[in-house]
């Protein structure tokens, strides 16, 4: 997510964990997931850490703040690899970084009037039916997308509809951002970073909005959206491990241990662009983008329960709970899997080739 | 500092480089065992800075408690001290063993 931070004012009272083997192993498990994904798409660390770490006992907001201090670092390195790999454009990352803000800040004004207007089960509520709204309509947006490229259509192609016309409007001035290879106006580069800072403010993950405007609208590579993303996450990152180790809320040893599974996959995933078509990388994205919609989907009726609308027991609202926790966790370790699954069908052909390389050496030898 | 044309022809070797481009390309392709020690000497770093921490973890989380700037300060050096030792460590690692492996496979379309 490249988005800035908001501490609530009553947060939880602060209770620093008992620190047991289980608990590192298990913080680590979690990083590795969450940096693979980072790695691999430029975003989907968040929605899934958070809740994971939750449910090891950490109290919320101090699982918020362990996870965005731990990005800090993860982007500066994982952005720097992904450089290494011709995937970050810089000068887009800082155009479109004050529109973030601007956007951040409009969602937050609005958060706080659902807030009060409607007490936290509505703004629950409004988080997941925008969630639901938002995730649904980039799901099936880039859904199909990738069943135009399986048909043969070109993976830089024109998607057609809205985000083509968008792209086409070229109202000056216009700015060519050399990494991205685009050309495009300065006013829509400014208007995805609002998007993107509007509903990272809004429902936390900017990341998922961000890196599918970065490709659909700007027309930037897959590749170069997922570095770019994580360039923008550096400074949110920043802002966050600022705040929230101000206010007491940072664990260091949760961060540290998130650390040494977060950067081995946040690694692992940037290698992994390489040997992938962009598609794939859409088709991961899109994937883990609609568990994580189901996700807020299913839990919308606990909501309403909650706000007196319908009437629900406690059994159906857990049971309810455990079935959004499936699709929550199930999206990250779907992702996770697929990438690790097509990394090792590169590295088993890898060797084929070698063998069969070897293997006409010496026969003509 | 002026770079006379014997040093120049040797550190650019037989072929016709620049001295720069010859340092980025023998920094690009290290030895797997170069790497590998490099790698492990950046983690071993890693594992000092960790030992600190856990080892006087009471004064830590006491200080991060402070509600002061001493307390961003200390977490955000520490975060980006270990996030480049071990990502560093890491990153060379994975340089010399996966990204090499899959070096032939390297794919990109758009």
């Amino acid at each position: 997510m490249a988005g800035a931070v908001e501490i609530p004012a009553a947060a939880e009272a602060i209770k620093f964990l008992a620190m047991t083997p289980k608990t590192g192993l298990s913080l680590v498990g979690i990083g590795f997931v969450g940096g693979l994904l980072s790695g691999f798409l430029g975003s989907g660390g968040a929605f899934i850490m958070t809740p994971a770490m939750m449910s090891l006992g950490i109290p919320g907001i101090m699982a918020v703040a362990a996870n965005i201090t731990h990005k800090f670092g993860k982007a500066i390195m994982g952005s720097k690899k992904h450089g290494e790999f011709g995937n970050v454009d810089r000068k887009m990352g800082v155009v479109m970084i004050i529109a973030l803000f601007a956007g951040v800040q409009v969602a937050v004004m609005m958060q706080k009037g659902v807030l009060q207007k409607l007490g936290p089960a509505g703004s629950n509520l409004y988080i997941s039916l925008l969630f639901v709204a938002i995730l649904t309509w980039v799901t099936l947006f880039m859904y199909r997308d990738i069943r135009r490229i399986q048909k043969g259509g070109s993976e830089t192609g024109g998607s057609g509809g809205m985000a083509e016309k968008i792209r086409n409007l070229n109202i000056p001035p216009i700015i060519h951002f050399k990494v991205a290879n685009v050309r495009t106006s300065l006013w829509l580069a400014l208007l995805v970073g609002f998007a993107t800072g509007f509903l990272a403010g809004s429902i936390g993950v900017g990341g998922f909005i961000g890196v599918p405007a970065m490709i659909y609208l700007l027309g930037v590579p897959t590749y170069v959206a997922a570095g770019t993303e994580l360039f923008l996450a550096i400074f949110s990152g920043a802002q966050g491990a600022f705040l929230y180790s101000l206010y007491g809320y940072v664990d260091l040893r949760i961060t540290l241990f998130l650390y040494v599974g977060s950067l081995l996959g946040v690694y692992i995933g940037a290698v992994g662009t390489r040997v992938v078509r962009g598609y794939q990388i859409k088709l991961v994205m899109t994937s883990v983008i609609a568990m994580v919609m189901l996700s807020r989907l299913v839990i919308v009726p606990k909501y309403l329960g909650e706000m007196g609308t319908i009437a629900l027991s406690k059994g159906a609202s857990d049971i309810i709970s455990a079935v959004s926790n499936v699709f929550l966790f199930g999206s990250g370790l779907l992702g996770s899997s697929i990438i690790l699954f097509w990394m090792f069908q590169a590295l088993r052909r890898a060797k084929t080739e070698k063998a069969y390389q070897e293997g006409s050496v010496s026969v003509k030898a | 500092m002026k770079i006379s044309e014997k040093e120049k022809k040797d550190s650019a070797g037989s072929l016709d480089l620049e001295p720069s481009q010859h340092k980025t390309i023998k920094k690009e392709y290290e030895s797997v065992t170069t790497g590998i020690i490099k790698g492990l000497f950046y983690i071993s770093l890693t594992a000092v800075v960790y030992f600190l921490i856990f080892s006087n973890a009471e004064k830590v989380l006491a200080l991060l408690t402070t509600k002061n700037y001493a307390a961003p300060a200390f977490s955000m050096i520490t975060v980006v001290l270990v996030a480049y030792l071990l990502g560093t460590g890491i990153n060379k690692l994975i340089k010399v063993t996966l990204e090499r492996a899959l070096e032939s496979q390297k794919l990109r379309e758009e």
